[in-house]
């Protein structure tokens, strides 16, 4: 059986082999200009996270469309909801041009939480992509009709009215109280990893409220199962055209969870242009429409000053609000 | 019969040449990432999303199920031959499964397992057609109290597991719970055991886990004996099973079958548990002289587990496709691969991509009947592994393993993780301390304490919720019943001896 390792291995080689044949066929000839070589798209976040469905949606875009004729491998390196990674660009690739990543808000959350050193100041944000925006739901079956019953509820006895969520989205919905006029402090926060956990104690009753990602509620939305009570966003969300925003009923909260790309501090200037034309482009094909509507994506592309007003801005409101939460 | 009508169109897609050709990847990679230490199925799956998305949605969906139950299959070889697990759900049939193979019955051991994963991937295809509808209802009456009980329950048995000094074994589930509570906890990130590093603010792998404590341990014992050949008490009797060995089967491939579809279709249990749970069953329920064959080489010790974690497989994929809510964190994966495609599981799956569906099910049908033909012939072969030379075959394990360890997170870090777990891993077993208890309990306190909080906020730190619902109080009572009735059936046994 000395064979059973020695095939195991050809098989893997043969697997990574057939993986960059269709990528080292299409390399053009010019040498000089930016990208020359392979350009690293790395995710600081596990398999199948949302990072890595932003990442890899992205870099099918952009070969389908034939923007980038360079190999994109992605790579992932989880941890620290993405701070270990987003450390070792700051400290192991400063000055890097072949080296792109992608990050959200939670870059803001881990800082302004002492989670991480790091923020969007010490990286080159190259553009924000997308945004995803936040949906209040309850189950079908809930008393709950609007977001205003749902908010007065919490105000009144906390206690009584536990609400789900993963704990990076906790911050919207304390906004959301605050603007209610109650204490964010005393909300009665269950930690979830993700919609596909909330939606089960949503149902099971364990909890009465949530609050996530659209696209994470989308299916069970649809089928009736779940109730949308408001979209925190700008906007209505188009795939949920019935639901209002927190605006529309009376509560001044747009905070969204954007999503954008970035590389290591000091990334050569010839790069960050080329990424971002190459990420307008990405963001203006026939295919990133169809990810963006089917993963309930508002597409936010943004780049320079206005890129750092807005992230600036951002970030006092995350800071503001972690101060109304109490340190997590 | 709309069930059966889908089925049997899926069928019909599933037997195509070009599908059938994808099954036969998938159940293939599957296996040798089964049997591979340090490769488990979410390493594979994420390795073959790139090269799936060139291919057709059914194509590439069926090759990547295939991946994940062939993966279950593979695990039990290298844990009954040469004790070091591929993946996590296939530990405990490392407990008698490696007995048997010492005694010489590798060859009925391998066989059994093939033939229970089979029966196991195959009722559970089943249950995932025809009891849809139930098990949502199901998985979806179930809350964090009622995981927090199952929980505390499972905790209790792993001492259980194991034959030998209890002492010992509490020690070992001990440190398992230490392992477990490394990393932010859940409900407010707050860092535990972390030291300040951010690498270890997630807590610890479980694949890293399993490979610390049961490859890299017993790769070291063997190397560190400067074996040349393997010990001469492994010499194969048999290659298949005989009457006796089927019979005894029986029972756990049935039993395991139903524990761990349950199991599986319950989100936040999954495989892992299934096959645990199964494992502590068959040893419940066994009698006299086969109660005290577990441990040292009962083939029910390995028909059970190895049922249940396939059945687990199929359980899992029903909240999956169903609610669109995945229960392990490969099922979670795979939820993504379907996005990726343009598929949204959830209720409407079924009547919006019926056909595509119902394929990929089908699929699981015959990928299962292929991994039967391809596995048992190959029971003859697998046993050769025991020919090659310890420091050839370990030095592999250790190979692999670390290999396996850097692909998790691509870090150095996780490197040095595996070593030094490795090295407590080895001490406690050159001393007698149990890891099969201890990797359990690294698996199990971290989703008790998560459901234990979730119900006492829900509950405003109410205590009584646990009584209050009458599911969560069901299964209080039969978990005291399980532990008291012995104690107290033999209390009363010597009260009558005198």
């Amino acid at each position: 059986m000395k064979r059973m390792p020695l095939l195991a291995m050809a098989v893997v080689v043969g697997v990574s082999a057939a993986g960059c044949s269709g990528d080292a066929g299409s390399e053009s000839g010019s040498s000089e200009e930016y990208p020359s070589g392979p350009v690293t798209m790395s995710v600081g976040a596990d398999p199948g996270s949302g990072f890595d469905l932003t990442m890899r949606t992205l870099v099918d875009v952009l070969k389908k469309e034939e923007i980038v004729d360079v190999a994109m491998p992605i790579e992932n390196h989880p941890g620290g909801a993405s701070a270990v990674w987003t450390e070792q660009m700051v400290e192991r690739h400063a000055g890097a041009e072949d080296q792109v990543s992608v990050t959200s808000l939670v870059m803001m959350t881990n800082n302004a939480r002492g989670q991480s050193d790091f923020n969007v100041d010490d990286v080159t944000m190259i553009a924000r992509l997308l945004s995803e925006y936040y949906v209040v739901v309850t189950a079908a079956d809930s008393p709950y009709q609007d977001l205003e019953s749902v908010l007065e509820a919490v105000v009144a006895d906390p206690g009584a009215v536990p609400v789900g969520a993963a704990s990076d989205d906790q911050l919207p919905f304390a906004l959301l109280v605050d603007a209610a006029g109650g204490d964010a402090s005393q909300i009665q926060f269950v930690a979830y990893d993700g919609g596909g956990e909330q939606s089960a104690a949503l149902l099971s009753g364990d909890i009465k409220v949530a609050i996530g990602g659209a696209s994470e509620f989308l299916p069970l939305i649809e089928s009736g199962e779940l109730r949308a009570l408001a979209v925190v966003g700008d906007d209505r969300l188009d795939g949920l055209p019935d639901v209002p925003t927190a605006v529309e009923e009376g509560y001044d909260v747009t905070i969204s969870n954007w999503r954008g790309i970035y590389g290591p501090p000091d990334m050569p200037e010839d790069a960050v242009t080329y990424w971002q034309d190459a990420l307008q482009q990405a963001v203006e094909s026939q295919s990133w429409d169809e990810a963006a509507e089917q993963n309930q994506w508002v597409t936010t592309f943004m780049v320079g000053d206005e890129l750092d007003t807005y992230l600036e801005e951002t970030n006092e409101q995350v800071t503001a609000a972690f101060e109304k939460i109490g340190q997590q | 019969m709309e069930a059966l009508e889908g089925l049997l169109t899926g069928l019909a897609g599933a037997l195509t040449p070009t599908n059938l050709v994808f099954v036969f990847l998938g159940v293939l990679i599957g296996t040798i990432v089964g049997v591979l230490p340090g490769l488990g199925p979410i390493t594979a799956i994420a390795l073959l999303i790139p090269l799936s998305f060139g291919l057709e949605a059914t194509s590439g969906l069926i090759l990547l199920s295939g991946v994940y139950y062939g993966a279950m299959y593979g695990g039990s070889i290298t844990s009954i031959l040469i004790r070091t697990p591929g993946e996590v759900a296939s530990a405990v049939t490392a407990l008698d499964g490696h007995q048997m193979a010492k005694n010489g019955q590798a060859g009925p051991a391998l066989a059994t397992a093939a033939v229970g994963s089979f029966i196991g991937g195959s009722l559970a295809v089943l249950g995932l057609v025809f009891l849809s509808p139930v098990l949502v209802d199901l998985s979806t009456s179930i809350g964090a109290a009622e995981y927090a009980v199952l929980l505390a329950g499972a905790l209790a048995l792993t001492t259980s597991l194991m034959t030998g000094s209890k002492i010992k074994a509490l020690i070992a589930v001990l440190v398992g719970m230490c392992i477990g509570t490394i990393g932010l906890d859940a409900q407010e990130s707050v860092p535990r055991w972390t030291f300040g590093s951010i690498e270890l603010s997630d807590g610890v792998d479980i694949a890293l886990l399993a490979m610390a404590l049961f490859a890299v341990p017993e790769a070291l014992r063997h190397l560190s004996r400067g074996e040349r050949t393997t010990a001469a008490a492994i010499k194969v009797q048999r290659a298949w099973m005989n009457k006796e060995d089927l019979r005894r089967s029986l029972g756990p491939y049935a039993r395991g079958s139903v524990v761990g579809f349950v199991a599986g279709v319950m989100p936040g249990l999954g495989p892992t548990l299934g096959s645990f749970a199964s494992y502590s069953l068959e040893r419940r329920i066994a009698k006299g002289a086969r109660r005290a064959l577990f441990g040292r080489g009962a083939i029910e010790g390995v028909a059970g587990p190895e049922t249940a974690n396939n059945a687990g497989v199929g359980g899992a994929m029903v909240p999956m496709l169903a609610l669109a809510i995945p229960g392990s964190a490969t099922t979670a994966l795979l939820l993504v691969v379907f996005q990726m495609y343009g598929l949204q599981p959830g209720p409407q799956l079924f009547q919006n991509d019926g056909p595509l569906v119902w394929t990929i099910v089908a699929s699981m049908l015959v990928g299962n009947a292929m991994l039967l033909v391809l596995n048992l012939p190959m029971v003859r072969l697998f046993i050769n592994l025991l020919k090659v030379p310890p420091p050839l075959l370990y030095g592999g394990v250790i190979a692999f393993v670390m290999l396996g360890a850097y692909a998790l997170t691509f870090s150095f870090f996780s490197l040095m993780l595996l070593v030094a777990i490795g090295l407590i891993g080895y001490l406690m077993q050159e001393n007698g301390f149990p890891l099969t208890p201890a990797i359990l309990a690294a698996v199990l306190l971290p989703l008790l304490e998560l459901n234990l909080r979730r119900a006492l906020l829900i509950a405003d730190g109410d205590w009584t919720v646990f009584v209050d619902r009458p599911l969560s109080l069901g299964i209080l009572i039969i978990i005291a019943i399980g532990v008291f009735a012995p104690l107290l059936l033999s209390a009363a046994r010597r009260e009558y001896a005198r």
